[in-house]
């Protein structure tokens, strides 16, 4: 083995990369040339200036706790995405639908007037039964989407039907009873803490990748409709760390909020300027870190 | 130790806080395939125990790539943001650590691809530089060491980002050039060709510093 094939494998030979054939050849080539075995020489003493380099500095990690509510917090901001999953197959199932519910009526029309008869004392017994929903009582509610509105709800409960048919409108009115709102019996430390996550992250993303998030303005007009009244709240019990936190963080959420669907970069180099003007991200790290404790 | 401890020790290579190996049974709970198939199976403390483990590495790795301690902090975190998003994608235990450092690849790239005026002023961070500490040299050994560092970590900084990737990698992080491969995507060719470079590049640019007298 010459010099010049020596020298272009040798730092493969220090990696111990070579196979045990090309080792032997340059451990050989080493022993008799003196100006490779300096090189050898030169690239070990480099590995222990570099070995020097590589110690790990101390970093300001985040606990797991910290990324782990990041990722909830994420994953409540952008709860559409599922129902867009199911969306096609909404698409198909609504014609489906349609088909069996007008089968449905044809075959249960002649029966229509026998039943009408027998309808009122089970209605009464149904509605005496425990645990049944008054009707009538939720027509001011607002309607789930695909739900009926409350006038032709109406219409339905003066419609005589059959038994089957009224069981299944019974249960269905059982499940729209509305469900106790969770939010209003969290801690409001947490929710605020969870908030501020939430904050923190959406705007690292704007800062980092402008150009990607500009267009999802209603995240941001989430968080800012919530930052108001968590600030409301935050002068309300006089926790002034709180209340500087929300308020410094509040114009942001505007200004990314109000941004239209096509954004200059100008608009967006200002926001960022902002951003970075005022710190925000640190504060809020730094507001997290010490509430998480 | 047998053949088992071996495998731990060669699996957790860029492990820098390893528990004792006193027992298999306690060492193979520890193991990081052990703990990524727990994770996986939907264990959050193996997935936190994962982030204990690999988090330093993780941002020591994005560090030298980028030269920002903020910047490596936070692309860590979303290194292990995607990794816990994503464990269904792991598909080989054994390889947590190669796929952890697969992910903070992309983190760092995505970064690196953004215009100049979109992400933050990348310098090289000398403030870390400075509080490093080496307790066994003296005043004068000490700020040549940092002085060392601190050339060393500028002459990184100049080097393309493959080959810095791949010289991260291998010199600081003692990767095979296998696993470099698979953590860059690139070929063994090129991972020999980018390294052999780099080396050069970096003697060239340190120069005087890392002369051995004859």
């Amino acid at each position: 083995m010459n010099c010049k094939a020596c020298l272009k494998i040798i730092g493969e030979y220090f990696d111990g990369e070579l196979s045990e054939r090309m080792a032997g050849r340059v451990a050989d080539h080493l022993e008799s040339c003196p100006a490779c075995a300096h090189t050898y020489e030169q690239i070990q003493y480099e590995q222990t200036v570099y070995a020097r380099v590589g110690q790990q500095l101390e970093f300001n990690h985040p606990r797991w706790e910290t990324v782990r509510s990041t990722i909830d917090a994420e994953k409540a901001i952008s709860p559409a995405t599922p129902a867009r999953r199911w969306f096609p197959s909404i698409q198909i199932a609504a014609p489906v639908a349609a088909v069996v519910l007008i089968s449905i009526v044809l075959v249960f029309a002649p029966l229509r007037q026998k039943s009408t008869s027998e309808i009122p004392s089970q209605r009464a017994e149904i509605a005496l039964a425990p645990g049944a929903v008054a009707t009538g009582s939720d027509t001011s509610l607002t309607p789930p989407a695909g739900q009926p509105s409350p006038v032709i709800k109406e219409k339905i409960k003066t419609r005589p039907r059959t038994v089957s048919a009224e069981r299944k409108f019974v249960a269905a009115k059982r499940s729209e009873t509305p469900s106790f709102d969770v939010e209003k019996f969290r801690d409001p430390q947490a929710t605020t803490l969870a908030h501020i996550e939430q904050s923190q992250m959406l705007l690292r993303s704007f800062r980092n990748a402008p150009e990607d998030i500009a267009f999802e303005t209603q995240r941001f007009q989430k968080l800012l409709s919530r930052n108001v009244l968590l600030r409301c709240e935050a002068i309300a019990k006089g926790n002034l760390p709180e209340e500087e936190v929300l308020t410094t963080l509040e114009p942001i959420l505007i200004d990314i909020a109000n941004l239209p669907d096509r954004a200059s970069k100008e608009d967006v180099r200002s926001i960022t300027e902002t951003i970075r003007k005022t710190e925000i991200v640190a504060m809020l790290q730094v507001y997290s870190q010490t509430n998480n404790r | 130790m047998g053949q088992l401890a071996m495998r731990l020790i060669k699996s957790d290579r860029a492990d820098t806080r390893q528990g004792p190996i006193d027992g298999t049974d306690v060492a193979f709970i520890n193991s990081s395939e052990d703990l990524a198939r727990r994770a996986r199976s939907g264990d959050e403390e193996a997935f936190s125990l994962i982030f204990d483990r690999f988090i330093r590495p993780i941002t020591s790795f994005i560090y030298e790539m980028v030269g920002n301690r903020s910047i490596a902090e936070e692309l860590a975190q979303e290194t292990f943001v995607r990794a816990y998003k994503n464990l269904d994608a792991l598909r080989d235990d054994g390889k947590l650590s190669t796929w952890l450092y697969g992910i903070s690849r992309n983190v760092i790239r995505e970064w690196l691809r953004l215009p100049h005026e979109k992400r933050s002023p990348v310098e090289v961070d000398d403030q870390a530089v400075l509080e490093l500490q080496d307790t066994q040299l003296g005043p004068d050994g000490q700020f040549m060491n940092k002085e060392l560092i601190g050339v060393t970590r500028r002459a990184l900084q100049l080097l393309n980002e493959d080959q810095r990737m791949v010289f991260s990698l291998r010199v600081f992080r003692q990767h095979s050039y296998q696993e470099i491969a698979e953590i860059t995507g690139f070929s063994l060719t090129k991972v020999k060709k980018d390294l052999f470079r780099a080396r050069e590049t970096m003697r060239r640019q340190l120069g005087p510093y890392l002369e051995v007298s004859r």
